[in-house]
């Protein structure tokens, strides 16, 4: 564990002194903060000056109880939502709406997968808007199922005859078809059984290798947070700000049973268990 | 061979219960006296009769016209205004009181007025039937956008959807269940208008027909009219029960 640095490249610097390319962090949050009218008038506080930076590559897991406003980080750095104060940079440049360069898998596939649409239009629909022609769009889409570990002929069905880690996949493989350099997930396995979730952990680890993807993704589950990311941030107290960060340092390939039978994954989930029981 | 016995007993239920009734119908009724309720049999020959001479032909078409150029004003502007109101919830506020008060004027209290400004004829019948119709249509589209907005909102913006693709793709499909909804009420309802427009501001057509037999007592012709306009109503709901069924294959209710 080490001490939250809040020493990040301003936005000056960024600007006025072009890095090279692999020292622009992938995602960098400064001071950001957040609030929503309450019910009975005034404001409530979600977020108050969170900061933190995922370098190129990196996959990084923000953890934190239900209602600590996980959602809402998301949202901020998917550009889905203004910031109150503070600043969102993807690959340096500033962030007011949803970066192209951005794919998100959201947590409840029903609602984010087009019931009417097919499966393999629905992975397609977002090229379709970046002008990708019709044969390709269907040549890439085809690609992103079978890279999920979907067979083509899935594409011609309805979400609603897969199961759910199914359609996980399929929201997953619409985020890869866009060819984002950075993936977004919230909480994407909440609502799938146990050997779904695991088989998903894997493929997510697969597909960012072999994408060089960065990642962040919201989750609520310390042991899920340990065996996928390089980094955990935790998101506390409130209104919630970054509380501690824990780096992992259990090498790129990982697998269930092996890593999660380590040492180090054991010391790092007591750890974390530790410092977040205390608080 | 079960999936044909399946078969069978799905037409013998669908069936079965209208059958009886027509069949009573023809038997009680073989040795009817009454002036007022003609054995069916009568009745259908009457029925044949005004197919003989093209009558039957002429005022169906006549009448089926009306209600298609109303349904495709229904359809266009119903879902046309339900969109806008739907998603603008400001101009849904400016017009609610208006809307609300052509809504609850009955159809039927228009009918002078149109009949004056426009006259007997085809122009009047057509507008009243959209205007009495297009209700159902037009407030369950509204319903339908305003819902369609919020739900698949985050996923179309973080894909950055075109708004062509996103009204196309995403906002009139997740509509599409309510509106189908508003439709199956305005339809039947329509084929009543028909009807009645014909009764009053019309020289053919099936109302027109069926008001006329009954005030030269061809008490027949009356009955049949009746019978043609009772099952046309039944056809429309059926071939559009199955039009519904088509276009909401990937709604998980219809599996």
């Amino acid at each position: 564990m080490k001490e939250i640095d809040p020493m990040l490249s301003t936005a000056d610097e960024l600007d006025s002194h072009p890095a090279p390319q692999e020292q622009i962090p992938a995602l960098a949050v400064k001071g950001l903060s957040k609030s929503f009218p309450a019910p009975r008038g005034g404001t409530r506080r979600v977020l108050a000056d969170v900061s933190l930076e995922v370098a190129p590559g990196e996959f990084v897991c923000i953890i934190g109880s239900s209602g600590t406003g996980k959602t809402t980080l998301l949202r901020c750095l998917a550009g889905l939502q203004p910031v109150d104060a503070g600043e969102v940079r993807v690959a340096g440049r500033l962030v007011n709406g949803p970066p192209a360069a951005m794919a998100v898998v959201f947590q409840d596939y029903s609602r984010s997968l087009m019931p009417w649409l097919t499966v393999g239009s629905n992975v397609a629909l977002p090229l379709k808007s970046r002008g990708v022609g019709k044969a390709e769009r269907t040549a890439r889409a085809i690609t992103a199922l079978v890279e999920v570990g979907l067979d083509p002929g899935v594409a011609a069905l309805h979400p609603a005859q897969l199961s759910g880690g199914m359609q996980q996949r399929v929201a997953i493989a619409r985020a890869l078809a866009v060819e984002a350099d950075m993936l977004l997930m919230d909480e994407p396995f909440a609502s799938v059984d146990a050997q779904t979730r695991s088989d998903l952990e894997d493929l997510v680890l697969k597909v960012r290798r072999e994408h060089d993807l960065s990642v962040v993704m919201i989750t609520h589950d310390i042991d899920e947070a340990v065996y996928l990311s390089d980094r955990v941030v935790t998101l506390g107290s409130s209104p919630a700000t970054v509380t501690h960060e824990f780096t992992v340092d259990l090498g790129a390939v990982r697998n269930q049973l092996d890593t999660k039978s380590t040492r180090e994954f054991a010391d790092l989930r007591r750890e974390m268990l530790s410092t977040l029981a205390r608080r | 061979m079960k999936r044909v016995g399946s078969i069978v007993v799905a037409v013998v239920t669908a069936t079965g219960l209208p059958a009886l009734i027509i069949g009573a119908w023809w038997l009680l009724s073989a040795d009817s006296t009454s002036f007022y309720f003609p054995p069916l049999r009568e009745i259908v020959e009457a029925g044949a009769e005004q197919w003989r001479t093209g009558e039957l032909q002429r005022n169906l078409g006549a009448s089926a016209g009306n209600w298609v150029i109303a349904l495709c004003i229904i359809l266009i502007a119903g879902i046309g205004a339900g969109f806008v109101l739907g998603r603008y919830r400001g101009v849904h506020q400016a017009l609610f009181p208006v809307l609300e008060f052509a809504r609850s004027m009955p159809a039927v209290v228009l009918l002078p007025v149109m009949l004056l400004v426009l006259g007997q004829g085809r122009s009047m019948q057509v507008a009243a039937i959209a205007y009495a119709a297009v209700w159902p249509v037009l407030l369950n589209s509204i319903e339908g956008f305003r819902s369609a907005g919020s739900q698949m909102d985050d996923v179309a913006r973080s894909y950055r959807l075109s708004r062509w693709d996103r009204v196309t793709r995403i906002e009139i499909p997740a509509a599409l269940p309510r509106i189908l909804s508003g439709v199956a009420v305005s339809l039947p309802l329509a084929v009543g208008v028909v009807v009645i427009a014909e009764m009053v501001g019309s020289t053919e057509g099936l109302g027109h027909a069926i008001l006329r037999a009954q005030q030269t007592f061809e008490v027949r012709d009356m009955w049949f009219g009746t019978i043609v306009i009772g099952s046309l109503g039944y056809v429309v709901t059926v071939v559009y029960r199955w039009l519904c069924w088509v276009l909401l294959r990937w709604h998980p209710e219809t599996n």
